[in-house]
């Protein structure tokens, strides 16, 4: 564990030294607080949600029941609990109770890439490359250069930025914790289970949690270059691990007459990897690399987690025999809309398509353990629209269900504390206003390590004005200098929320909130931009003698448009 | 008969679309192919009205139709008019794989095919439709010293573990123009890699068993302190650079040489020498002729081309009679591909070598089944027709040494893997999957129109089923 601890120097190490300068220079107990939450909490630490069904995920629904929520963790749960009188009681009568969700691989709150900047909170941020740039100068030239493509010591603690926003909005459709871990390099460094709330060091639930191993080669420039490289280059890294440690052992019994061990950062976590038996993540989308990631683990000693996982249909039963976890991505492969319109697309590629959503279900039967992941599905409304593929695929809700709560917390180790519904277990919880995988749910509340928080709309992101423009009726909308051109339905209720419908070229989409106030409107909805490929769209702008003026943004693009009554207003 | 044959391969080959085949079982039911013209590759080479017996994988017999006798229960092909050959043996190939050079570096020997076998390669089947059976599927010439080859079987259908055949392990070295990198440009911000020269290459190949020796002995005074009791010994580093050369210096691993010119060729056997070992195969070697007796007197045989030559400046001095002049001086010659459109028609590039330097039929077929199989050390279960040998067999429609050969049936360990009448029926079985898949996905109304059209297109096109292109997986 111990070079562990060394990797993360720079960044923790110069946190630790602030805190404790200031713990020293004002010595009061307040800053403990600050850092310390778990010794001295801030806040009321009761909560007690009363007259819910609760999903526990651990045995029978309880129809009518109560948790209690105690200093961040599941006091009691059932029909007949006892409140304690200073908890802060929220009535949730018709409402479902669920355990927190659990997304097996994200880099949400991670704080990496070019946005990530200066992260916020304790444990830094900054992203991978400012934390290498950080150690470069304190590093001896023979540390991870000799192996550039081996990050193992850098760790997902280390880079968490609570700010993130995306952190926000995954929370709002329930997440309450996932895997992060950095995606740079061979072995791409330490993943962290992690709670989305609190500061950066809260946020830590397991770290290190796993290792990440990609197959990505840098051509002729370095070595590995190709994927036999990558394949050969972890079998000697696991080999030279293992040697270490026999060398070790050696040393340490007789050191006389010995050349001392050389000290390793990239070499460390590996060897720890092997003896703690930590999971390890290795891409496994299609039947070969599936085989080969099996191949791989057989040969080198790692424990293989299977990631991606979509022909995995095919291979129900040889992976369940291998052992190996099966992280599935919510990324259903789609048809390549930048294909040559003139040609065919083949067998290969539309059995994959329409037998991907049925590998959930194909592994279920065949016993594997396997869980969801978000990878780049476009965003949680997206998620849970591909949740819903695999269940018309065959994958019951309670397997889907599992699959987004204990079964990660199983293939990380971490499901004595999560996962479930249970006693004594961290308060990670979801209240819905419905079956959490439909589509008309709505996330209400979520409570994160026993805090609670707001979802959506309840947090008052809408302004308090009243409406002063009618939104109401027909619209049409031009979009990008009168490129495309859409049509909207809209209805507003008495307190300014619009709902409806908007359709524009490619299909029709789904109003899933927005709201008036003043000559200001936002809305969003949900559209299909693609086979099985949803992505929020947000409309906001202002209305100004009958017009509207304003932009939409689409995941990662913006466009302006304006919107006029058909038939010139009225 | 053409029933049973059409449904086997209907599923080997929708199967093998997916790539989530099991491996194909050996056939229970015996198979006489009987009236046709045997081409044995063996003693006798040609047998009249002859017959082959199959069964379970394994060649039974191949002798003359009254000689042969089938069980009751064999399923007969009558071969009036035909020939049959073994499986044609490819001994240099690049199919079937997801990478074929680690470049980064001079000295590759860590990296293996093995590894990175693509069992859902359409020219598996393509090549199988020309009557090839078995690749050598070899790393490529980037490096002096390159990676460990594979040798698969055409085993269509099967996974990459089932493609593999147990044969002796082989590595690649090259030499001249690919591994001094002279005719590929530099990379922007890498430095140009060693060597440069053909005296670095030597240099290279050099160093590298200097201390693959070096390495050795350290294992060796390593398991010497074992033998002697002391428990506390620490074993050297395992290094998987090395391990390959030791295998080659102790000559468990063959050793195949790209090579073009006859004094790169002479250079390498020199080196080889000073370390004890030989050079195995020399590949393309285009200027055998000049120096096939020193070959010969060195140990080794070679594996070039028909007739390709003047690609590249090393090839300029290359001549057709190449593998003729070779075969008359005492030297074992294959004929090989280095191409997955080569490895389609292999007859002929056999052929050849009648026509260029005036080898018999017999030499001439042997070129590409019985020669590559003593060079890959598999002529124990491939190259000929010869009772307890695997039933890799190819059925022609007519003589297999000629532009007109074209092949009816191959069968690899006794499974029908192209079948002519099966590939045409199965086209129409495709169109209908991926009709019903687009279906399925709730996509049929916009494809419907054009689905008659082109898949009549296709068939003119003759594209084979499974064109994977698009889902060619990156590095």
């Amino acid at each position: 564990m111990s070079h562990r601890i060394a990797a993360g120097t720079a960044s923790r190490g110069a946190a630790l030294t602030t805190v404790a300068l200031t713990t020293l220079l004002l010595g009061s107990a307040e800053v403990a607080a600050q850092h310390f939450p778990n010794q001295t909490p801030a806040g009321p630490p009761f909560f007690a949600l009363q007259g819910a069904r609760i999903v526990t995920g651990s045995g029978a629904e309880i129809e009518n029941g109560t948790v209690v929520i105690g200093n961040g963790l599941i006091e009691a749960v059932g029909e007949n609990v006892s409140i304690p009188g200073d908890a802060r009681v929220f009535d949730v009568s018709g409402m479902t109770v669920y355990p927190g969700l659990f997304d097996a691989l994200s880099e949400v709150g991670l704080a990496g890439g070019d946005d990530g900047g200066p992260g916020g909170g304790g444990g830094g941020g900054g992203g991978l490359a400012a934390l290498l740039a950080a150690q470069q100068g304190v590093t001896p030239s023979d540390g991870p250069e000799d192996r550039p493509a081996t990050n193992s010591w850098v760790s997902a603690a280390d880079m968490l930025d609570p700010e993130a926003g995306d952190i926000e909005r995954w929370r709002d459709a329930g997440f309450t914790t996932a895997f992060l871990i950095p995606g740079d390099g061979i072995v791409t460094g330490q993943g962290a289970v992690v709670n989305f709330g609190g500061s950066a060091r809260e946020m830590v639930v397991k770290a290190p949690a796993a290792l990440r191993i990609t197959m990505s080669g840098a051509g002729f420039r370095s070595y590995p270059g190709s994927l036999m490289g990558v394949i050969s280059y972890v079998r000697q890294l696991y080999l030279d691990a293992a040697h270490a440690d026999q060398y070790a052992a050696r040393y340490e019994a007789s050191p006389r007459g010995r050349n001392r061990p050389v000290y390793d950062r990239a070499l460390g976590p590996v060897q720890d990897a092997i003896r703690g038996g930590w999971p390890t993540l290795f891409p496994a989308d299609e039947v070969r690399e599936i085989r080969r990631a099996i191949r791989l683990g057989n040969d080198t000693g790692a424990r293989v987690v299977l990631t991606g996982g979509h022909e995995a249909y095919g291979l129900a039963d040889e992976i369940a025999a291998s052992g190996a976890p099966v992280l599935v991505s919510l990324a259903w492969p789609r048809r390549n809309n930048n294909a040559d319109p003139e040609a065919e697309e083949t067998l290969a590629s539309l059995e994959r398509r329409a037998y991907a959503p049925t590998t959930p279900a194909r592994l279920e039967e065949a016993g594997a353990t396997w869980a969801f992941y978000s990878d780049d599905s476009g965003g949680p409304s997206a998620v849970m629209e591909n949740v819903r593929k695999a269940m018309e695929h065959g994958l019951s809700q309670d397997a889907a269900l599992r699959a987004l709560t204990v079964s990660p917390a199983r293939i990380y180790g971490v499901e004595a504390q999560l996962g479930t519904v249970e006693e004594g277990k961290i308060a990670n919880l979801v209240v819905a206003d419905g079956d959490i995988f439909a589509e008309e749910t709505t996330v209400t509340m979520v409570f994160v390590d026993g805090k609670p928080f707001e979802t959506g709309e309840a947090r008052g992101e809408r302004p308090e004005a009243p409406p002063e423009v009618d939104i109401s009726g027909s619209w049409v909308l031009s979009l990008n200098n009168d490129s495309q051109e859409a049509s909207a339905e809209l209805e507003v209720d008495e307190d300014g929320h619009v709902s409806g419908i908007i359709v524009g070229e490619r299909g029709e989409q789904q109003i899933t909130g927005g709201w008036v106030s003043g000559t200001e409107f936002e809305i969003s909805a949900r559209a299909t931009v693609g086979p099985g490929r949803v992505v929020e769209a947000v409309y906001s702008g202002v209305i100004e003698d009958g017009e509207m003026t304003g932009s939409v943004q689409m995941g990662q693009f913006t466009m302006d448009f304006t919107g006029t009554r058909p038939g010139g207003g009225r | 008969m053409k029933r049973l044959v059409l449904g086997a391969i209907g599923a080997v080959l929708v199967g093998g679309a997916a790539g989530a085949a099991a491996p194909a079982q050996a056939q229970e039911t015996p198979v006489l192919i009987t009236g046709a013209t045997i081409l044995t590759a063996a003693e006798p080479f040609k047998i009249e009205n002859g017959a082959v017996l199959f069964e379970d994988g394994r060649i039974r017999a191949a002798g003359p139709a009254d000689e042969v006798d089938a069980p009751a229960n064999a399923t007969v092909i009558d071969g009036q008019g035909m020939f049959v050959t073994p499986g044609i043996v490819d001994a240099h190939s690049h199919i079937a794989s997801d990478a074929t050079n680690e470049g980064s570096v001079s000295v590759s020997s860590m990296v293996s095919i093995k590894d990175v076998i693509d069992p859902t390669d359409i020219s598996i089947y393509r090549e199988a439709a020309g009557g090839t059976t078995t690749s050598h599927v070899m790393h490529g010439s980037a490096n002096p010293i390159g990676g460990q080859n594979a040798v698969i079987k055409h085993r269509w259908g099967s996974d990459a573990a089932g493609m593999l055949m147990d044969a002796p392990p082989t590595i690649k070295f090259a030499l001249g123009e690919n591994p001094k990198r002279s005719n590929s440009n530099t990379i922007p911000g890498v430095p140009q890699r060693y060597p440069a020269t053909r005296m670095g290459v030597m240099d290279v190949i050099r160093q590298a068993f200097t201390d693959a020796a070096e390495y050795r002995a350290r294992w060796e005074a390593y398991e010497e302190l074992v033998a002697r009791g002391d428990r506390s010994a620490i074993p050297p580093r395992r290094d998987l650079r090395l391990d390959p050369l030791v295998g080659v210096l102790n000559g468990e691993i063959l050793v195949h040489a790209h090579s073009y010119r006859a004094d790169e060729i002479l250079q390498l056997m020199r080196v080889a020498e000073e370390f004890g070992f030989r050079i195995h195969v020399f590949q393309h070697v285009l200027e055998g002729y000049r120096v096939a007796d020193e070959m010969r007197e060195h140990g080794a045989s070679a594996s070039t081309f028909s007739d390709w030559w003047a690609y590249k400046v090393e090839a300029y001095e290359a001549i057709p009679h190449n593998a003729a002049i070779m075969t008359r001086r005492g030297i074992l010659v294959s004929i090989n591909s280095d191409s997955s459109e080569e490895g389609r028609h292999l007859n002929q590039e056999a052929a050849k070598t009648m026509k260029w330097g005036g080898l018999t039929e017999e030499e001439a077929l042997a070129t590409v089944t019985i020669n590559p199989a003593v060079q890959l050390g598999i002529d124990d279960r491939v190259g000929s027709l010869e009772a307890g040998k695997d039933a890799d067999v190819v059925l022609w429609e007519n003589y297999p040494l000629s532009s007109f050969a074209k092949v009816r049936t191959t069968w690899v360990d006794g499974e029908v893997v192209f079948d002519v009448d099966a590939d045409m029926a199965m086209r129409a079985e495709r169109e209908t999957e991926k009709q019903r898949l687009r279906e399925m996905l709730g996509e049929a109304e916009a494809d419907e129109a054009e689905s008659d059209e082109t898949g009549a297109a296709r068939l003119r096109g003759g594209r084979g089923p499974g064109n994977r292109s698009e889902e060619r997986a990156g590095i």
